[in-house]
């Protein structure tokens, strides 16, 4: 049967958020904790809180994965809730490792998020670079 | 460093100047492991991007998306011995040692962080 992150995660703890409040904003401590979307949608802004920086986050979304996996002192995205309302599922490292070991998708689509991230993130560096050395 | 479960990785051992895969081949849908010597990863609009050594690993994108290799990655040291794994021995290695990929996970976790802070320290 294939791997369903949503039913894996709808009997963990949850948080709720309200329509324009954050998940938690670029330098926030970290606190060590993923978030499985379990209804609603969350969207990630840039550090200005200007902008809409990535996709939206729907049902069976992941968000906080790296700095979790990393162990990042702190929070490297923002992310707020875009709906009426959201709930989320808590996944603390040691529920992603045991979740890990019972389904290997789930660390294949950390490692998948992983990987999207860092590209991301050396693209941006790359472009920044370039229109530096064209200026 | 990341320690693999070496009984199911099968070493091997090239020698200077062996490229394991190139910029723009087909994927063969190995990730590799170093267990000695070193391995230069590199771009050709970049030059070297990093050079790894024992215990560090490379190609893990292989494992994610089959989609052309986005580096060449040639053995720099006199020669190296190394190991590599499919989906097939990642899903094995989920199973029976999760400790080891959630570590996997969390070296290329802290490089796409050190990436990100970097790109915020710029912005």
């Amino acid at each position: 049967m294939a791997f369903d992150l949503l039913k894996e995660a709808k009997n963990l703890p949850r948080r709720h958020l309200r329509e324009g409040s954050y998940l938690y904003r670029i330098g926030d401590l970290n606190d060590q904790h993923m978030f499985v979307v379990l209804s609603g949608t969350l969207i990630e802004v840039d550090k200005n809180e200007a902008f809409i920086k990535g996709n939206e986050v729907t049902p069976g979304g992941l968000v906080g994965d790296i700095e979790t996996m990393s162990k990042a002192p702190i929070r490297l995205q923002s992310y707020k809730c875009l709906t009426k309302e959201a709930v989320l599922a808590i996944v603390e490292k040691r529920e992603a490792d045991l979740m890990g070991s019972l389904h290997p998708e789930f660390f294949l689509t950390l490692l998948k998020s992983s990987i999207d991230n860092l590209n991301a993130a050396e693209r941006e560096l790359i472009e920044k670079n370039s229109r530096q050395i064209s200026a | 460093m990341v320690t693999p479960a070496v009984h199911k990785i099968v070493p091997f051992v090239v020698q200077k100047g062996t490229i394991l895969f190139a910029e723009g081949e087909a994927s063969n849908g190995y990730m590799y492991f170093i267990f000695s010597g070193e391995v230069e990863i590199s771009k050709r609009t970049l030059g070297t991007i990093r050079t790894l050594s024992a215990g560090q690993f490379f190609g893990e994108m292989a494992l994610v998306r089959a989609i052309a290799r986005t580096a060449t990655a040639r053995v720099v040291s006199a020669e190296a011995k190394l190991g590599r794994i499919d989906l097939k021995t990642f899903a094995w290695l989920a199973r029976n040692n999760p400790k080891f990929l959630s570590n996997l996970i969390g070296v290329v976790a802290t490089r796409a962080a050190r990436a990100m802070k970097k790109v915020l320290d710029e912005a």
